[in-house]
C-alpha cells in the first residue's frame, strides 16, 4: 500500500511538468531532463543530421519515431538506458522533423524541429588581438587575452556581442607575457617568460604596478610602477602562475638557449610580498601548468621534443619524459611524482600541457604533436591514458596539436590548432563528439576547408563561469588563434541560433 | 640579373658628395668619367654610414630607442669600353656591393646582438655590334657572373634560438640578343638567356638551378606611329637540382597596344601572363627548426591587364591607369604547424587599382608633383586584404627653384598595412610624413640642407612593422666639374 500510494503521488507530481524539453508536449506523466534536438556540423545537402535526445529526454525504454517530414523518411529507435537516443539521417539542413515517443501507448512528446547547426554557435572574428596571443582567461564578465609579442594584456567585456576592449595593460618591452592569476578583486600576477620576471598588475586601472625581477635580468621596467629585486635565478623561463591563500607559485621552463632543458624545470614560490620564500625543484623539465586541488598543488612537466634536420620532423625526446609533481601546499615539498613514460610506438605523442582536472579529479593533458589527449588519475596518482594509448581525437599520423582544455558539466572541450577546430569529449566515457556536439565544432578557416593552406591556429579558450541563460547571455565559450590572432566566441548550449 | 644602364659622356665629368646627417649618418659619394678617343670609363665609389639610434613609439606607447640598428655600407662601380669604330662594342662592368649592419628586429622585442654581413660582387662583359652582318640588324651579348655571400648571426636572441647561417650563391649566364629593324616599321627582337645559380649550403646538399629562357617581341608602327603594336613571347624553363631534379616551364605571352592620336595624348593597354619561380631564399631558406625553406614550392602564374591614358605638355602632365592582375599559387611565408613557418602556395589573389601622377609646371620657378595609388587586393582563400601593402597611398612634392636656390617640400601618406593575411588583421597605423628642404647650387659646387620627417612622427612603421625614424636632418655638399 506505501509503495503504491508512493506510486501515485509520484505520478501526479510528474503529471504538473508536461513540456519540459526544449520543443514539444510531454506526457503520460514523463518529465524531461535532457533535450531533443537534430544536428548537423553545417549547411547544406546530403548532411549528416543526427536526430536525438540528450540524457533523460526520453523514457529509457520508450519507442522514438523520427519522421523526416520533407522527405517523409521515417527512422524508428528506442530510448536507451540514460534515456537518450539517436537515428542519423543524410538530408538536408532545411528540412524539418517530427519526433514521436511513445511509452506504454502513451504519447509522451510529439514535437517538430529544424536542424541547428554546430558552425552557427562559433563567431569568429570578434576583435583584433595582439601580437601572438599567448592564452585567454575569464573572469566574471571580463575577458583577459595575454599577448605575448605585444607585451601586453587586452581585457574586453564580454557582456558584450561583440566584446569590447575596456582597456589594455601594459609589461616592459621583451617581457613576452604568457600566463596570469587573479590576486584578490583588482590584481594578477602575469608570468613574463623572456623578461625573467613577474609583474604585478591591476586589472581595474591597467597600471604595472610592480615588476619582480633579478637584479641582472632588470632590463626597461617602464611602465610598471615599482621593482622588487629577487635572487639571481629566481626565474628561468617563468611559465606558469597559481596563487594559493597568499602564496604564488610560478613555473619555471629553465631550458637552454637552444630552448632544450637545462636540467628539470622548478616552482618558485613568492608571499604576496612579492618575495621569494621558497624553491621547488620539480622532477621532470620544461614546468608549465599548474592546478589546484587542496590541499595539493599538481605541476605539469612538459619534457622535450626534438627536431629532425634530415626529414625537419618533430618527434618526442626520450631523454625527458613528462611527469606530473603532486606538491603538499602547507610544507611546499613534493609528495610523490606521476611518471608518463612515452611510447616508441607511438613517438610523437608527448609534450602534454594544460593540465586541466575534473571535479571527481582525474586529469585530462592536450598533446603538442598530435590531435590526443592524455589523462592521470590525481586521486591515485596513475596514469590512466598515457603516451602507449592516448585518448584519441584525430589520428595519429598527422600533425596537430590539443593546444588547451576546459571541462565544463561533463564536457571536455578541447582546442585542435592544425585544423581549427574544438572537439567535445564526454569525460564520463572519454568518447569523443558526444551528442549534440556530433563533430567537431568548425572555429577557423581550415575547420571548414581542410584542404586550406591557410588557418587561423585555434588555441587556447576559456569558459564562462555560471549558466548560460541565467547568469549571462551568449556564448558561454571564448576562444583565441593563435596565428590570425583573433577572439572568437561558441554557444555550446546551441540555443543562439 | 641586375641590369645597370651608365650613361655614356664625352666630355670627362668628376662629381663628388659628402652628407651627414641625424643619428651620425655619413655618406660620401665620388665618381668620375671620361671618354679618351675610343675608350672610354666609369668609376664611382659611395660609403654609407649610420648609428641609426632613432627613437620610436612602441605598440604600447612608450618612446623607446632603436638599439643594434648601425651599418655601414661600400659600393664601387667601374665600367670600361672601348668602341672599335666598325661598329663593334666591348664593354666590361664590375659592381660591388658590402654591407654590415645590426638586425634589430620587431620594435617590442629587439636583438642586442643580431648581425647580417652582405657581400656581392656582378661582372658583366658586354659585345655589341651595330649592322651585325646586314645593316638593319643589331648583335648583343651579354655574359655575366655574379657571387652573393650572406652571413646571418644571432647568438643570444631575445626569443628563439642562436641562429648562425651563410649562404653563398653563385650564378653564371649568358643572354645573346639579336634586334632585326624590319620591313614594315617593325622592331624584332629575338633573345635567348642561359643561367646557372649554385648555392652552397650543406643543409640543402647543394642545389643547383638551371634556366633556360626564349625570348620574342615585335615592335609594329602604324600610321605614322599613331599605333603602336608590342606581342611578346617568352618561355622560362627552370630546372632545379637538389636531392631529386623538378623542372617548371612558363610560356608568357604579353601584348601591348599604344594609341597616340596626338603627340601630348597617348592611351595604352597591356595584357599578359608571366611567372615567378620561387627564389633560392623561399625554396631553401637556411634551416633553424623553427623556420625553414620548402623545395616543393610552385611558382607564382600572374595574369596582368592594365589601361592607362598619358597627358603630356611643357607645363603639364597626367598619367592615370587602371590595373588589374590574378596571381595563382602565391608564395608567402606562413605557419605550417604550431612549431614551424615555411614558405607555401597559399592561394590567389586578386588585386585591382589605380595609379595617378599629376606634374604642373605653372611657372618656370613652380613645379609641382602629386601621386595617388589605390589597390585592393584580396585573398581567395580567407577575402582579407593583401597583406604588406597599402590601400592607399598619396605622395606630394612642390619645388620652388629661383636662379641658384631652391625649396622643396614633400608629403607623404602611407594608409595601414595589414601585417598577415586573415580578416581584421593587425595592422600598421595610417601615417603621415612630411619633409622640406633646400638646395643651392653655383657654378661647381652644391649644397642642401633637408629635413625629414618634419614633425617627429614617431609612430611611423614599415610593412613588417619595424620602426622607421622620427625627425632626421641632413647636410650635403658637393661639387661636379667637366675637367
Amino acid at each position: 500500500m506505501r509503495i503504491l500510494l508512493t506510486v501515485l503521488f509520484f505520478s501526479l507530481f510528474g503529471a504538473m511538468f508536461i513540456g519540459c524539453d526544449s520543443g514539444g508536449s510531454g506526457g503520460g506523466g514523463f518529465v524531461p531532463t535532457g533535450d531533443i534536438l537534430a544536428i548537423a556540423e553545417r549547411a547544406g545537402q546530403n548532411q549528416t543530421i543526427k536526430v536525438g535526445g540528450t540524457e533523460g529526454s526520453v523514457p529509457p525504454g520508450s519507442t522514438v519515431t523520427v519522421t523526416n517530414l520533407s522527405t517523409q523518411e521515417i527512422q524508428v529507435t528506442q530510448g536507451l538506458a540514460d534515456g537518450s537516443f539517436d537515428p542519423t539521417f543524410i538530408a538536408n539542413t532545411s528540412d524539418i522533423f517530427r519526433i514521436v515517443v511513445t511509452n506504454n501507448g502513451n504519447t509522451v512528446t510529439d514535437i517538430v524541429i529544424g536542424v541547428t547547426l554546430l558552425r552557427n554557435a562559433v563567431e569568429r572574428n570578434l576583435a583584433t588581438l595582439g601580437s601572438v596571443p599567448a592564452d585567454i582567461k575569464i573572469r566574471d564578465n571580463r575577458a583577459y587575452v595575454i599577448n605575448g609579442f605585444s607585451n601586453n594584456i587586452q581585457v574586453f567585456d564580454i557582456n558584450q556581442n561583440p566584446p569590447q576592449q575596456l582597456l589594455t595593460i601594459v609589461v616592459p618591452p621583451g617581457s613576452n607575457p604568457i600566463s596570469m592569476d587573479f590576486f584578490g578583486s583588482n590584481q594578477a600576477y602575469v608570468a613574463n617568460n623572456s623578461g625573467q620576471s613577474v609583474a604585478v598588475v591591476n586589472i581595474q586601472n591597467g597600471n604595472c604596478e610592480t615588476l619582480i625581477v633579478s637584479a641582472e635580468d632588470q632590463g626597461t621596467t617602464v611602465p610598471c610602477q615599482n621593482v622588487v629585486n629577487v635572487p639571481s635565478n629566481t626565474f628561468e623561463e617563468p611559465a606558469g602562475v597559481k596563487i594559493v591563500g597568499n602564496k604564488v607559485y610560478i613555473s619555471n621552463n629553465n631550458l637552454d638557449e637552444n630552448f632544450s632543458p637545462n636540467g628539470n624545470g622548478f616552482i618558485s614560490v613568492l608571499n604576496t610580498s612579492n618575495q621569494l620564500i621558497d624553491t621547488i625543484d620539480a622532477s621532470g623539465s620544461n614546468t608549465t601548468s599548474m592546478i589546484v586541488i587542496e590541499p595539493e598543488l599538481f605541476v605539469l612537466n612538459n619534457g622535450n621534443i626534438l627536431f629532425d634536420f634530415e626529414t625537419f620532423e618533430f618527434s618526442c625526446d626520450f631523454d625527458f619524459p613528462p611527469s606530473i609533481d603532486i606538491v603538499n601546499i602547507a610544507t611546499d615539498t613534493i609528495i610523490t611524482t606521476i611518471d608518463i613514460p612515452l611510447s616508441q610506438q607511438n613517438s610523437n605523442v608527448c609534450l602534454p600541457n594544460n593540465l586541466t582536472a575534473t571535479s571527481d579529479g582525474f586529469g585530462y593533458m592536450g598533446l603538442g604533436l598530435v590531435g590526443a589527449l592524455l589523462k592521470v588519475d590525481l586521486i591515485l596518482a596513475t596514469v590512466v591514458n598515457g603516451p602507449s594509448n592516448p585518448i584519441i581525437i584525430t589520428d595519429l599520423s598527422g600533425l596537430n596539436n590539443t593546444a588547451d582544455i576546459a571541462i565544463k558539466d561533463g564536457h571536455l572541450f578541447t582546442t585542435l590548432f592544425n585544423s581549427d577546430q574544438i572537439a567535445v569529449l564526454d569525460t564520463d566515457t572519454d568518447q569523443a563528439d558526444p551528442f549534440p556536439y556530433i563533430t567537431p565544432f568548425p572555429a577557423g578557416i581550415r575547420g571548414d576547408d581542410p584542404n586550406s593552406q591557410l588557418f587561423d591556429g585555434v588555441q587556447s579558450l576559456a569558459i564562462r563561469p555560471g549558466v548560460s541563460g541565467i547568469d549571462f547571455t551568449g556564448a558561454d565559450i571564448y576562444f583565441i588563434t593563435g596565428i590570425s590572432e583573433q577572439l572568437g566566441s561558441v554557444d555550446s548550449t546551441l540555443q543562439t541560433q | 640579373m641586375v641590369n645597370i644602364v651608365t650613361k655614356p659622356t664625352d666630355e670627362p665629368f668628376t662629381f663628388g658628395s659628402a652628407t651627414y646627417g641625424s643619428y651620425e649618418t655619413f655618406n660620401l659619394n665620388v665618381g668620375r668619367a671620361q671618354k679618351i678617343g675610343n675608350f672610354s670609363y666609369l668609376l664611382s665609389f659611395a660609403h654609407a654610414q649610420s648609428e641609426g639610434d632613432f627613437k620610436f613609439k612602441s605598440v604600447n606607447d612608450l618612446t623607446l630607442k632603436r638599439i643594434n640598428n648601425d651599418f655601414h655600407s661600400e659600393s664601387f662601380l667601374a665600367k670600361a669600353a672601348y668602341d672599335f669604330d666598325n661598329g663593334w662594342e666591348v664593354s666590361l662592368l664590375n659592381e660591388f656591393f658590402y654591407d654590415n649592419r645590426g638586425v634589430p628586429g620587431l620594435g617590442e622585442f629587439q636583438q642586442p646582438n643580431a648581425n647580417q654581413k652582405d657581400l656581392r660582387n656582378l661582372t658583366s662583359v658586354n659585345i655589341s655590334k651595330e649592322r651585325f652582318i646586314k645593316p638593319e640588324l643589331d648583335l648583343d651579348i651579354t655574359l655575366y657572373n655574379r657571387f652573393d655571400d650572406l652571413k646571418f648571426k644571432n647568438p643570444t636572441p631575445t626569443i628563439g634560438v642562436p641562429i648562425d647561417t651563410l649562404s653563398k650563391t653563385y650564378a653564371f649566364g649568358i643572354n645573346p640578343k639579336l634586334t632585326w629593324f624590319a620591313p614594315y616599321n617593325q622592331t624584332i627582337t629575338v633573345a635567348t638567356e642561359a643561367r646557372g645559380e649554385f648555392l652552397s649550403d650543406d643543409d640543402f646538399n647543394n642545389p643547383k638551378r638551371f634556366t633556360y629562357s626564349a625570348f620574342a617581341s615585335d615592335e609594329i608602327t602604324f600610321f605614322d606611329e599613331i599605333l603602336l603594336i608590342n606581342p611578346v613571347v617568352r618561355l622560362d624553363v627552370w630546372s632545379t637540382q637538389q636531392n631529386e631534379t623538378t623542372t617548371d616551364v612558363g610560356f608568357s605571352p604579353r601584348l601591348g597596344i599604344v594609341v597616340s592620336p596626338k603627340k601630348y595624348l597617348s592611351f595604352k593597354t597591356n595584357l599578359g601572363r608571366s611567372f615567378r619561380a620561387p627564389s633560392f631564399g623561399e625554396l631553401f631558406f637556411p634551416e633553424e627548426g623553427f623556420i625553414g625553406g620548402n623545395p616543393d614550392l610552385k611558382p607564382e602564374t600572374a595574369y596582368d591587364f592594365d589601361i592607362g591614358v598619358l597627358l603630356s605638355h611643357p607645363k603639364a602632365a597626367l598619367e592615370v591607369t587602371y590595373f588589374r592582375s590574378h596571381i595563382d599559387d602565391l608564395i608567402l611565408f606562413v605557419f605550417v604547424s604550431a612549431q614551424r613557418i615555411e614558405p607555401q602556395n597559399i592561394g590567389n589573389v586578386d588585386e585591382q587599382g589605380v595609379e595617378t601622377t599629376l606634374i604642373l609646371r605653372p611657372f618656370d620657378f613652380l613645379e609641382l608633383y602629386g601621386a595617388y595609388t589605390f589597390l585592393d587586393g584580396e585573398v581567395e582563400d580567407t577575402g582579407a586584404q593583401l597583406p604588406g601593402r597599402p590601400r592607399n597611398k598619396f605622395d606630394f612634392r612642390g619645388v620652388l627653384s629661383h636662379d641658384i636656390v631652391a625649396v622643396f617640400w614633400e608629403s607623404h601618406y602611407v594608409d595601414s598595412i595589414p601585417l598577415n593575411a586573415f580578416p581584421n588583421a593587425r595592422s600598421t597605423d595610417p601615417r603621415t610624413t612630411h619633409n622640406i628642404g633646400v638646395k643651392g647650387e653655383w657654378k661647381k659646387v652644391f649644397a642642401s640642407f633637408e629635413v625629414k620627417n618634419l614633425f617627429n612622427n614617431l609612430d611611423v612603421r614599415d610593412a613588417l612593422d619595424f620602426p622607421l625614424p622620427g625627425r632626421t636632418f641632413f647636410v650635403t655638399a658637393g661639387i661636379n666639374f667637366d675637367k
